[in-house]
């Protein structure tokens, strides 16, 4: 199969592998288990946060433990894949499953047309769509994680190349799986309406340069609420513990509103740069942005009726990935993500404009052999969580230190 | 000479940058006074770096009950104030807020408020509570305070209230001289005067004076935490009050820290802390008795 997506930097060429077939389709599977360690959290506490979260991140878990089954049949195929990790406990889940239909041209292996239809990756950008099997960093850049949370959902596509040229397009839900308040299930029945469009140039001396630009337009759901009876709310006034008649307020209830819709929107460009350097090995340099309005459903939530504004996001990464021969690899990333670029905050007297800007500076090597690699990355975090002498949100200090081992199979 | 990798030097660089110009992620969890929803500044108070002055602050109620949050302070800033920081006399860690708008019934100063409790851990009896305003440029001003009471249960309710606590297994005794002059203790747990002879008495009329609600740790017979009242439910005489301490009996402890409050309708008057040594039960134990703890007049 010709990869439609950005070739990461470190991917190696798919070997030969056995396949069972049955009935006459090919069955393929695969997988792979990425063991975490976090050696050093300047955020982590052993202590239980008042939502019952645990605010210890020094630890070990299992952060993805993947198991796909390709099939195919001709022009046919389906796919599942499962997913199970230890994040918040032992949890499994059905992350995707899709069919489709792929036709490639007999004289030209590069015109191909692809429809799916089930769980998928949303097509934005280069980032989301990529397999976290292959990713030199251990994480997403934040602006990738707010606007497509889980980076999966549900919905048709349809994606193809011709010559240099790359092209997807995709009807989805517009609730990917790791939508903060949907939780992945479509509050509406519209769609997001989201696709790429990218090209692929072969240079000389191995270097290969891919270019894409995506767009997203689709909409979202404010929440109503229900209709509440009156309430009745004891203020312990003078704490004697003791129900006095003064001390009781009547909360009047309030009829029901309705849910309400608002528009959504983000167009993104990315840009790849690969090269081989005969002494090193391959190395790769990307960059990729992303301009949205309302549509963060991972980080700040963007929900422009509760605040009677539009929030606008804006979030780039940009970094470099070098082969150190054989068995080693190095990388550096920045990414920058701001989650509301109009807030303003009254402070006393003054109205100070804010920004809700997460940031990570990332320092990544690894060694691999074969389809093992182990993985150890250090990430200097900003976020807005924290609060300086003058009233403005700072960073609350979050640096990570952290180890991954990966086997694929 | 061998020059660093990039690698080394990129790891180096962001170890150094982790280090400054950032809040702390410590959550104040082992901190005396606690402020939800507020930003935890370890380290001492504050001092006065130039920045805005904090001019005012005042609690909803004189004393709060320890490890309770609830209690609401609200203080008034120079109108060049971003930002405060709210912290207890003597203890470490602050916490900041931002400065909120001003008030009505200032206009133009900006307004700090926290709604805070203390924990396990505050000495009880008075605390003072400190408020100090930060500019745009993170300086810190002058400070203001507030006298608060930090009690294991609520004073009770009254037009005066004077009350004793303690900690430990001895037998203290309030002692209250009224603006009458009448004295109320254990012995005499009313103010009123004996009435003269032959003038019949209003069975009601005792509620109308100085009244002890108990006599804590009487014979060395312990009840938790001790404490005493001496309350007027109604508007007490005018006059001179003398507060005093006497230590009955230690009853095996090696002391006894007290302190001591007087609220007239929610309002502190006037408190005070004071240790009683074995060496204190050895004076009289009748009228007049005991250390002066405060003195105060209506």
């Amino acid at each position: 199969m010709i990869s439609l997506w950005a070739v990461p930097a470190a991917a190696e060429p798919e070997g030969l592998r056995p396949v069972v077939t049955r009935r006459g389709w090919q069955l393929d599977v695969t997988g792979y288990v990425q063991a975490d360690a976090i050696a050093y959290s300047q955020g982590s506490t052993d202590e239980v946060a008042a939502d019952g979260k645990l605010l210890n991140t020094e630890r070990f878990l299992v952060r993805r433990g993947r198991l796909r089954v390709d099939a195919r049949k001709d022009a046919l195929f389906a796919a599942l894949e499962l997913d199970g990790n230890t994040i918040d406990g032992a949890t499994a889940r059905l992350l995707a499953g899709n069919v489709g239909w792929r036709y490639r041209s007999p004289v030209d292996p590069v015109l191909l047309v692809t429809l799916t239809a089930g769980l998928f990756k949303t097509p934005f950008g280069v980032e989301i769509p990529s397999s976290e099997r292959d990713k030199a960093f251990l994480e997403p850049p934040a602006f990738a994680r707010a606007l497509v949370p889980g980076n999966y959902d549900a919905g048709v596509m349809a994606q193809g190349g011709y010559g240099i040229a790359r092209w997807s397009l995709a009807v989805m839900n517009g609730a990917p799986v790791g939508d903060t308040q949907w939780k992945g299930k479509d509050p509406s029945a519209s769609h997001d309406v989201v696709g790429r469009i990218g090209a692929e140039i072969e240079g000389p001396r191995r270097l290969r340069v891919e270019v894409g630009a995506s767009a997203l337009a689709g909409s979202g759901l404010h929440p109503g609420t229900p209709g509440t009876k009156d309430e009745l709310q004891w203020v312990d006034e003078n704490q004697d513990g003791r129900v006095q008649t003064t001390e009781l307020q009547i909360i009047p209830g309030a009829t029901a509103t309705p849910s309400k819709a608002f528009d959504r929107n983000a167009l993104g460009v990315d840009v790849q740069v690969h090269w081989c350097l005969c002494a090193l090995g391959n190395g790769s340099a990307f960059a990729e942005a992303a301009l949205a309005t309302n549509l963060d459903r991972g980080l700040i939530y963007a929900d422009p009726v509760a605040a009677s504004r539009d929030y606008r996001e804006l979030g780039f990464s940009v970094g470099a990935v070098q082969e150190l021969g054989e068995h080693a690899q190095a990388g550096v990333r920045y990414d920058r993500y701001d989650a509301d670029r109009d807030v303003n905050e009254r402070l006393g007297v003054a109205i100070v404009g804010e920004h809700k800007v997460f940031s990570t500076f990332s320092v990544m090597a690894a060694g691999r052999w074969h389809d093992a690699r182990l993985v150890g990355q250090y990430d200097h975090e900003q976020n807005p969580f924290g609060r300086d002498d003058n009233g403005t949100p700072i960073t609350r200090s979050a640096d990570r230190l952290s180890f991954r081992a990966q086997v694929g199979f | 000479m061998r020059r660093p990798s990039p690698i080394a030097a990129a790891v180096v660089t962001a170890l150094a940058l982790g280090a400054c110009d950032a809040a702390s992620s410590d959550r104040g969890l082992d901190a005396i006074l606690e402020i939800s929803g507020a930003q935890y500044r370890p380290g001492p108070f504050p001092t006065d770096g130039g920045g805005p002055a904090a001019l005012a602050l005042a609690t909803r109620h004189p004393a709060v009950i320890i490890e309770r949050v609830g209690e609401k302070a609200t203080g008034t800033l120079e109108p060049s104030a971003r930002a405060a920081v709210f912290g207890i006399e003597g203890y470490d860690g602050t916490w900041i807020v931002p400065a909120g708008p001003p008030d009505l019934s200032a206009p133009g100063f900006p307004t700090a408020t926290a709604v805070f409790g203390v924990r396990e851990g505050i000495v009880p009896g008075p605390f003072t509570l400190k408020l100090a305003a930060a500019d745009d440029l993170g300086r810190f001003g002058a400070a203001t305070s507030t006298p608060v009471i930090a009690d294991e249960e609520a004073p009770p309710a009254g037009e005066l209230v004077i009350a004793l606590a303690w900690d430990g297994a001895a037998d203290l005794d309030l002692h209250v001289v009224d603006g009458n002059g009448g004295e109320v203790w254990s012995d005499k747990p009313n103010s009123m005067p004996p009435p003269e002879p032959g003038v019949p008495v209003d069975p009601l009329a005792y509620l109308m004076f100085g009244i002890l609600d108990h006599d804590a740790n009487k014979d060395c017979r312990t009840n938790g935490r001790p404490n005493e009242h001496v309350i007027w439910q109604v508007p007490p005489p005018a006059g001179e009050y003398v507060v005093r301490v006497d230590a009955r009996a230690m009853c095996g402890a090696p002391g006894a820290a007290w302190y001591v409050a007087a609220y007239r309708n929610g309002e502190l008057l006037g408190a005070a802390r004071g240790y009683a040594a074995p060496e204190d039960t050895l004076p009289a134990h009748g009228a007049s008795a005991g250390v002066l703890a405060l003195r105060f007049s209506l």
